[in-house]
């Protein structure tokens, strides 16, 4: 072994003890409490309440305002709509979250429905950020979205109105469906009409699946998806099985051409919904179709009063709130 | 160092050389000498070991060649080859500090052998920038630069000006006169007359003849390996071949 | 030749080898100057007096004398969040560059990079496979560790099936590495067939970010970068010989397998380990190499470690580009390098070649 390879090992190991010191250094130098992942599933096992909340859900976002937390909220994202007139800082949150913004804003916690990395996970919790994860996906149906009210409000001690939310979500949803039942019966001798959600015509049929909150839509106005009996979650289905299907009643994502649907070899030109002209755009309302949360049930509320032409009474909201949570024209 | 092939055979797809069956004196020129494809250049791999023959076996130094590790070989034997790669961006001294690998590097001896081939001032130079005659000295220097007993070359004196050729023909002897032994392939037959001590002619991979240049580069021989009719006349500087082909 | 032009030559020499080593240098420098402006760069404005007081922290005992003026924020934010990001730059990059070099030598091809061996179609369907399947054997870092090692397993069977009698031959080696890459990248794209819905997640990946780099994972990369990029660097009168051809290699005495052999693994270790944090930034590898053979003669003794210098440098440039283009958005770093990088590789490739790879 000649002295420059002996010098050149020795520089190595001399470095290699250098970035270990240094990294343990920086570990150490972390916050020493350590944030925790918290989820329907683990509940509320923090020892404070959360006070400076970065959203990056807007359905979120939403049921924090509905349960009086709003102030608790430091930074929203670019989706939120609802309340109106948000003034928060928006946290990017596309492709990654931006942890500058959520570290700059002294954030206690970080709530999300999206698939971020464990790294930048890992970076919120050894910095002592709570990361709350909120599903969005396939799965979630009213009895998820009444746990999620439940969680965020052990979170910010806002649990009463939470419960309070929840009650009105079960009476408002067994109100819908014995409505829709009697709407049903009176006009279609209580055979179901067959609907179809069109969520976006990029790269297919997208539509929403079995095991989704949309499809629970569907149910409680009783009618049938179509789109259920192929797949689960939020799918590009078969214009195959639109054909065979062939459905009477179809909800329209806003980005949908609505003359599309007509033109030739479009699957939907000879279904009963495109000839009797039985197709609704969602309008304000559009966010309760890829939201999760308390305020779906205007979104059932609508969908009844669109294909049955009646206005189904819902008990009232019980927490009195500056902006009226529900997005239809109709009330 | 001696260089012996024993019963050596060849075979490549339809190609096959040998049996070849000599031995080389320390301190001699010997040429290999044949029409292109007649397994001159498929002998010297053979010699060095980058080829492992069929049958029988090649030693130096009474040493197998197939048992020495490549830093054991080239400390015997350097190479200069017919062809080698454009390597990216180097300098002469750093074609010349590769031949070095072996011996450790040092500057006067670097500059020694480059000034051999008259080319110390391109040290510097990117090899890629020189013409192809330039680069044949630069890898025949290199060669005297590995310092080895054995120097095999596969047509040293391609590309070169008659003027360079007879730089090189000086100092293959002056390099033989040093005690070293070496071995080439060659295509002027009057350089070979001058210059070898001992001839081997190949045709197709068959030994044609083997032996002492004077025993061996004679018309009837050199008429079995080539398509030309050869004869010999006399110049100032002794017998020369003129050939015309068979047709 | 005069005893006079003798002395000019050797003055002329002493001056080019000189000039090496001052490039080096301030090559060097040049990284520091980065490393530290870099640390500006980002959504959150920090103030230059706060980022040198958080600088001076973190220098132990001095750290009792500087004042602590700025935000636990701030002091986050430059310690956990950017420091490891530019300091996983220059691991990634300096690993790429040296790799690049050391790949093209073992070829003998100038348009060859660490990838070419299968590295980078092995490391995407670790990555791949752990997002659509949805791993987490390893914890949080399933993803990063099932990248390391199906890239290092990728190599490892490129190069058995490469192996013909004990040797390697360069062109058959790089056929086996981009017959295997088409293989591994259909299994890819089979599996991103399966689950169209996180086929966004795994094209953030392909493209490459520096930004899910933390000291946790930056910790074993940087010693494995270090370790295998020296032990590289001990390679380079060898990598020298093999430029020139293998059999010439060995008539000087090289090992020539067995610098195959080491090099390769040295490669697929080191890069392996960096791609897993990082996802696949292509160009760095390939075009960092070239600059410093342009800048510093083709030597590997100079060429690797000029090319790790440049292409720590260089990923860190394109990072701030990607972190400073659109305010908090952070483009992916793969974008960047294409973009910026090509231009640039055509400009110098013009200017300073000079014919060199001509011939």
């Amino acid at each position: 072994m000649n002295s420059h390879l002996k010098i050149g090992i020795a520089v190595v190991v001399v470095l290699a003890v250098v970035v270990g010191g240094v990294v343990i250094y920086h570990e150490n130098t972390a916050a020493k409490v350590k944030g925790e992942i918290i989820t329907i599933n683990t509940g509320d096992n923090l020892q404070h309440k959360l006070t400076k909340i970065v959203s990056l859900d807007p359905a979120a976002t939403a049921t924090l305002y509905a349960l009086g937390a709003y102030n608790y909220i430091v930074g929203g994202n670019s989706y939120d709509s609802y309340p109106p007139n948000e003034s928060l800082p928006n946290i990017t949150d596309y492709p990654s979250m931006d942890l500058e913004q959520i570290f700059n804003l002294s954030a206690d916690a970080v709530i999300s429905f999206a698939n971020y990395s464990g790294a930048q996970i890992s970076q919120l919790l050894n910095n002592g950020i709570d990361y709350v994860f909120l599903s969005a996906d396939g799965g979630v149906n009213f009895s998820v979205i009444e746990k999620q009210n439940t969680l965020l409000g052990e979170l910010t001690g806002t649990g009463a109105n939470a419960t309070l939310i929840n009650q009105w979500m079960n009476s408002s949803l067994s109100t819908l469906h014995s409505d829709a039942l009697g709407y049903d019966q009176s006009e279609y001798n209580s055979t179901p009409l067959r609907g179809f959600y069109y969520l976006s015509s990029e790269g297919g049929y997208w539509t929403a699946g079995n095991s989704t909150f949309v499809n629970s839509y569907f149910e409680y106005a009783d009618v049938v998806n179509i789109a259920a009996a192929y797949d689960t979650g939020f799918y590009s289905i078969n214009p195959e099985n639109i054909l065979n299907d062939s459905p009477q009643v179809m909800i329209l994502d806003n980005s949908i051409n609505v003359s599309s649907l007509n033109s030739s070899g479009s699957p939907f030109q000879s279904s009963p919904a495109v000839l009797n002209d039985k197709l609704y755009t969602t309008t304000a309302n559009e966010n309760m179709f890829s939201e999760p949360n308390f305020r779906d049930i205007f979104a059932i509320q609508w969908i009844i009063y669109v294909v049955y032409g009646q206005n189904p009474a819902l008990p009232s909201f019980p927490i009195n709130l500056t902006y009226n949570p529900n997005p239809n024209e109709v009330s | 160092m001696k260089v012996e092939l024993e019963d050596v055979t060849f075979r490549v797809s339809s190609f096959s050389l040998g049996p070849l069956d000599f031995s080389v004196e320390e301190g001699t020129i010997t040429a290999i000498i044949g029409k292109n494809g007649s397994g001159k250049s498929t002998t010297l791999k053979l010699i060095h070991g980058d080829l492992k023959p069929n049958t029988g076996s090649v030693s130096i130094d009474s040493s197998k060649v197939s048992s020495l590790s490549s830093a054991e070989l080239a400390e015997k034997t350097s190479f200069v080859w017919q062809e080698i790669y454009n390597p990216m961006s180097f300098s002469v001294r750093d074609v010349m500090n590769v031949s070095g690998y072996k011996r450790g590097n040092d500057e006067d001896s670097m500059g020694e052998a480059l000034e051999s081939v008259g080319l110390s001032s391109l040290i510097d130079m990117d090899f890629s920038v020189l013409s192809g005659g330039e680069r044949r000295l630069v890898t025949v220097a290199a060669a005297i630069y590995q310092d080895s007993e054995i120097m095999i070359m596969d047509e040293p004196t391609n590309f070169l000006d008659i003027d360079n050729q007879i730089v090189v023909y000086k100092l293959l002897k002056r390099l033989r006169d040093a005690g070293k032994t070496l071995i080439l392939t060659m295509h002027d037959l009057d350089a070979v007359h001058n210059l070898a001590d001992s001839v081997l002619i190949l045709r197709g991979g068959r030994k044609v003849a083997w032996g002492s240049t004077s025993s061996t580069l004679n018309i009837e021989n050199l008429n079995k390996a080539f398509n030309v009719s050869f004869h010999s006349y006399d110049t100032v500087n002794g017998s020369a071949f003129a050939g015309s082909y068979k047709g | 030749m005069n005893v006079t032009e003798n002395e000019r030559v050797k003055a002329f020499v002493q001056r080019r080898r000189e000039m090496k080593y001052i490039w080096i240098g301030f090559l060097f420098l040049l990284l520091i100057i980065t490393i530290l402006l870099s640390d500006f760069v980002g959504s959150v404005r920090i103030p230059i007096l706060n980022l040198l007081e958080i600088y001076g922290s973190q220098i132990p005992f001095l750290s009792n004398f500087v004042p602590h003026g700025y935000t636990l924020a701030q002091e986050q934010i430059i310690v956990q969040l950017r420091e490891p990001e530019i300091l996983g730059g220059v691991v990634i990059g300096a690993s790429l560059g040296i790799g690049g070099a050391a790949i093209q030598s073992i070829f003998r091809n100038p348009i060859t990079e660490p990838y070419i061996i299968g590295l980078s179609s092995g490391a995407s369907l670790g990555a791949v496979s752990s997002i659509v399947l949805g791993l987490t054997i390893f914890g949080i870092y399933t993803q990063q560790i099932t990248a390391f090692i199906f890239g290092l397993s990728i190599v490892f069977i490129v190069y058995f099936f490469a192996l013909k009698g004990g040797r390697i031959h360069p062109t058959y080696l790089l056929l086996t590495g981009v017959a295997v890459s088409f293989f591994v990248s259909a299994l890819v794209a089979l599996l991103l067939f399966t689950n169209i819905n996180l086929q966004g997640e795994a094209f953030f990946w392909l493209l490459g970010s520096l930004e899910n780099i933390n000291w946790t994972v930056l910790y074993p990369v940087a010693i494995v970068v270090l370790i295998t990029s020296y032990a590289i660097y001990l390679q380079h009168r060898e990598l020298d010989a093999i430029q020139m051809g293998d059999m010439h290699a060995r008539s000087v005495g090289v090992n020539v397998e067995r610098t195959k052999r080491i090099t390769i693994f040295m490669v697929a270790l080191g890069v392996s380990a960096s791609v897993s944090i990082s996802g696949l930034i292509g160009f760095v590898g390939l075009v960092m190499p070239h600059l410093s053979r342009m800048l510093l003669g083709g030597s590997n003794k100079h060429v690797i470690p000029a090319s790790g210098i440049l292409g720590a440098i260089f990923l860190i440039c394109a990072d701030d580009i990607a972190r400073g283009i659109v305010p908090g958005i952070v483009v992916p770093i793969g974008i960047v390098t294409g973009i910026i990088g090509v231009p640039f590789l055509m400009y110098f490739m013009r200017k300073l070649t000079g014919g060199k790879y001509e011939g």
